[in-house]
């Protein structure tokens, strides 16, 4: 058989004509065809900072861990106080956190991070609602624990030595981290916490005195202050270099 | 895929950084050629949404930028000039937490991980500890961070600095051949990076677009300025003080002088093609280092 060559090929097609299709048949063609176009699983962020704190903070399940296991120790080997340990062990797991929660900043990853789907703002914001959520049901569980088998808990008690130093302590700790290192701030936050706690362990009858009124103050402001965290977080006043 | 940037200004205080610049991009490479502190970074910074502009807005496809937030940043790729790491996460993990932030699944992420390690030449390496990584291997797994979720528009900031020629001209050919279905914006002062490889260059200038053309048509605009002139080694500052002088090629007893002059710098100077380097010493002549005398 003899192949025609590309002149003769082109002649004979050359012969035929075809209709370009309008541009309302293009867009027609192409907006059928969209169905068909599969599309991009959504990953929920929240699932994703889960599945992150799973696979790299090991650091956060271990100090809840830890937590748990010291309060019921102190208490029920140690024979300590439940409601100086719950002051001076509650924060902890949440302190040490924050080191890992702005790791991306502290670590000179915030350039790039911010160019991803996922914000830097969303995401410390929302591994600060995971980490808070699970220590909040540690704290409870061991709370429970305390009133089914040593003493009842008094509501104000617990707003004293468990509330009020828990929000103070965090939302201080929250805001030098803000401001500088989380590395430098976690520390210094866990010091002061300490030292006003065996103070406060020296001294509890003067603590005991001070008003509820007070305290329930001290709640407002430090949730009023988390508040104002959150918002510096959203609006990226976390970030290191100026723009 | 069209990207638009409709008078564009950023300001630190009373400085521009970036003053008023228009232009549009589809598909192709795209050179953002440069001296330090001509605005390069700044630009970088706000088309990756990392900083905003003052003024003007930047589309894509006709949309603002920051109003399709997630969704913009969904389909880009950045690797900033100075770039962060993990440094006790090995090559693996990196890649995998990186490409959690960017919303991928783990299985997509397994997927793409695997082919960049390789594209990078990394593989070997997965491994190891991003710390223990050299410069030009922490610049790799940068590349292949950016890369991670397949963006339509990539945007590299300085890229090759700390790679070695050999690792360059890969980088080169991996932007080239990724090129044909995205908008690739390399910024760079190094002009061999872009010469081969760029559908079009823009020339930046203390926050000001000069031009946004082919290389082709840039080049033409210095066509007849480019001169060759054999002299003795002690006419060199003579040359320097008078003209803009690039290569300085040294033959035996004499040197050849790379001139760029709208006037013919000696009777005996020949005309000679120009080439992008010419080019960037005709606009930044103050900031331009001939680098080595070749012999």
């Amino acid at each position: 058989m003899i192949k025609p060559n590309d002149q003769e090929l082109e002649e004979w097609l050359n012969e035929f004509t075809i209709e370009y299709p309008s541009e309302e048949k293009i867009e027609q063609t192409i907006a059928m065809l969209h169905h068909y176009v599969p599309k991009k699983k959504k990953v929920h962020l929240f699932r994703q900072v889960y599945k992150e704190l799973l696979g790299v903070s090991r650091v956060f399940w271990m100090t809840n861990l830890i937590y748990l296991a010291a309060g019921i120790g102190f208490i029920f080997i140690g024979g300590g106080n439940p409601y100086i340990t719950l002051f001076l062990l509650a924060p902890l797991p949440v302190l040490i956190s924050l080191i890992d929660v702005f790791r991306g900043r502290d670590e000179g990853m915030i350039e790039l991070e911010l160019s991803f789907k996922h914000s830097p703002s969303q995401l410390i914001l929302s591994k600060l609602a995971t980490i808070g959520l699970f220590n909040l049901v540690c704290n409870v569980l061991l709370i429970a624990v305390i009133h089914i088998f040593t003493e009842h808990i008094l509501l104000s008690s617990l707003l004293k030595y468990w509330v009020v130093p828990y929000m103070v302590s965090i939302s201080l700790c929250l805001f030098l981290s803000i401001k500088f290192r989380a590395v430098f701030a976690a520390p210094i936050s866990i010091a002061i916490l300490f030292s006003l706690g065996m103070a406060i362990s020296q001294m509890a009858q003067v603590y005991e005195a001070v008003p509820t009124g007070m305290f329930l103050f001290l709640f407002m402001a430090a949730l009023f202050v988390l508040g104002l965290e959150v918002k510096m977080i959203y609006k990226g006043a976390y970030h290191e270099f100026s723009d | 895929m069209n990207l638009a940037i409709e008078h564009v200004t950023k300001k630190y205080g009373n400085h521009h950084a970036i003053d008023d610049i228009s232009c549009e991009f589809s598909n192709g490479v795209y050179g953002i050629l440069g001296a330090n502190g001509s605005g390069k970074t700044t630009l970088m910074r706000m088309l990756a949404t990392v900083t905003t502009p003052t003024a003007g807005i930047i589309r894509v496809n006709g949309k603002n930028i920051l109003s399709l937030g997630d969704d913009y940043r969904d389909m880009i790729g950045y690797l900033p000039q100075h770039i962060g790491l993990y440094k006790n996460f090995t090559a693996d993990k990196f890649l995998h937490y990186i490409a959690a932030l960017k919303g991928l699944s783990k299985k997509e992420a397994a997927l793409k991980i695997e082919e960049l390690l390789d594209l990078v030449n990394l593989m070997d390496v997965r491994k190891k500890k991003v710390g223990t990584f050299s410069g030009g291997m922490k610049q790799r797994i940068g590349i292949a961070q950016a890369l991670l979720n397949d963006p339509k528009i990539l945007i590299v900031d300085e890229p090759t600095a700390g790679l070695d020629p050999k690792e360059r001209i890969r980088f080169r050919n991996l932007l080239s051949s990724i090129s044909g279905e995205r908008i690739v914006l390399l910024s760079t002062h190094i002009v061999s990076d872009i010469e081969f490889i760029a559908k079009e260059v823009l020339i930046l200038k203390n926050g000001r677009l000069l031009h946004k053309r082919n290389p082709q048509e840039l080049l033409h605009e210095i066509a007849g300025k480019v001169w060759l002139v054999t002299t003795a080694e002690s006419e060199i500052p003579r040359y320097q003080d008078m003209f803009k002088v690039g290569n300085i090629v040294r033959s035996e007893s004499r040197v050849e002088l790379r001139i760029i002059s709208d006037d013919r710098p000696s009777l005996a100077a020949i005309l000679t093609t120009p080439n992008l380097e010419d080019l960037y010493l005709y606009f930044f002549e103050e900031d331009f280092d001939a680098g080595p005398v070749k012999v």
